[in-house]
């Protein structure tokens, strides 16, 4: 794969490294997260560290090597450090940018939004196109995570709808939308029944270089 | 730059009503009196939820500061529009949201715990912007309660 480094990127972190904590719960992986690494590994250097916390008893092989066995990074080589840390939350995934001024961010779809935010500031740049991209992580958090049982079958069938036009949810590739709403589907249970343009939507993000070893991780 | 927003005087989308009232000089909004809570853009991009709504205005208007000064304020703001759905929208969630808003108003680092019933911080933040002019221009506009809630409610 290439790696591209974009110029400017120390214009938005700065030059000291970024810490970006994540703590998520073992019973529903971030599945989006796994993603969002592969993305900001094209604008920085990155290092991740997985740790598991004293209120989880224990977690599967896999989830220790969730972002993969990939180059290590020295810390004071990174640019950013992403620490993962398995926990039992319980309001979604919680993430921790600056832990002295600020309140955790919670929710996969605003972690997301955030990393989004640091390896492509053009998908809000355009107005028309981050009001899309909100809609699908409006109905990724609020209607499949959030929702009710009704909430959820309306939004599978709006992806459903949605997917018989379009590959992606967004662009002619994948993005940080499909990882949020594929790792919402998988949570609200819906992955199991999907059905048409929606399984095979998530049969192609299994097979996107950038979801990294996803099928190991479902097994 | 000009919007229309549609309502509903039974249901009126509070948010949404606020976030019109904080905008900038650079975008005008009309509300209307309709069946439902609409934003139509275009014929294929119509906005039905405060959330979207507030979205929307706030990025058509970004020197009104809606959506924060830099990535971190940005998504914080993300956060506290998905808490207001999923926490404080959620009935079987609301009370321990109510709790955990009260706790995150308070002093940092409190010497004693500071998590009851009575929510002091949480009446205080909400007592505070209900006296505001924007607010209570909003709240003129809102149908009338049989009695005047509780401020935590």
């Amino acid at each position: 794969s290439t790696k591209q480094v974009t110029s400017g990127t120390a214009a938005v972190i700065g030059n000291i490294i970024h810490d970006v904590v994540v703590y998520a719960n073992p019973s529903s992986p971030p599945h989006s997260l796994v993603y969002l690494y592969n993305r900001l590994q094209e604008s920085y250097t990155c290092r991740t560290a997985v740790h598991v916390h004293s209120s989880v008893q224990s977690v599967p092989e896999k989830l220790l090597n969730y972002f993969g066995n990939g180059v290590t990074v020295e810390r004071p080589e990174a640019q950013i450090s992403l620490t993962l840390i398995w926990k039992d939350v319980k309001h979604g995934p919680e993430m921790r940018v600056n832990p002295s001024d600020q309140t955790p961010i919670c929710g996969e779809a605003n972690i997301a939004r955030y990393l989004a935010r640091l390896f492509q500031p053009s998908y809000e740049a355009d107005l028309h196109s981050a009001c899309l991209a909100d809609h699908w992580l409006d109905l990724a958090s609020f209607s499949l995570v959030g929702g009710n049982t009704k909430e959820r079958a309306a939004a599978v069938r709006s992806l459903n709808s949605h997917l018989g036009k379009k590959s992606w949810l967004l662009e002619s590739t994948s993005s940080f939308v499909d990882a949020v709403v594929f790792s919402a589907l998988h949570q609200a249970g819906q992955r199991s029944g999907a059905s048409g343009n929606v399984k095979r939507w998530l049969q192609g993000c299994e097979s996107d270089r950038l979801f990294g070893q996803m099928r190991t991780l479902l097994a | 730059m000009s919007v229309s927003l549609t309502i509903n005087k039974v249901n009126p989308p509070v948010a949404a009503l606020l976030a019109i009232e904080h905008l900038d000089g650079s975008v005008t909004a009309n509300v209307e009196q309709g069946k439902a809570t609409s934003l139509k853009l275009s014929d294929d991009l119509t906005f039905t939820t405060p959330v979207a709504i507030c979205r929307y205005l706030a990025r058509l208007a970004p020197s009104s500061g809606l959506y924060g000064n830099n990535i971190l304020e940005a998504t914080e703001i993300d956060h506290w529009l998905e808490y207001s759905v999923n926490r404080l929208g959620n009935p079987t969630e609301f009370k321990d949201a109510v709790s955990d808003l009260d706790h995150i108003l308070g002093p940092p680092n409190p010497s004693w715990s500071s998590k009851n019933d009575s929510h002091v911080n949480l009446s205080r933040w909400y007592n505070f912007l209900d006296s505001q002019e924007k607010f209570q221009k909003v709240s003129c506009l809102l149908p009338k309660k049989e009695e005047k809630q509780g401020s935590t409610k």
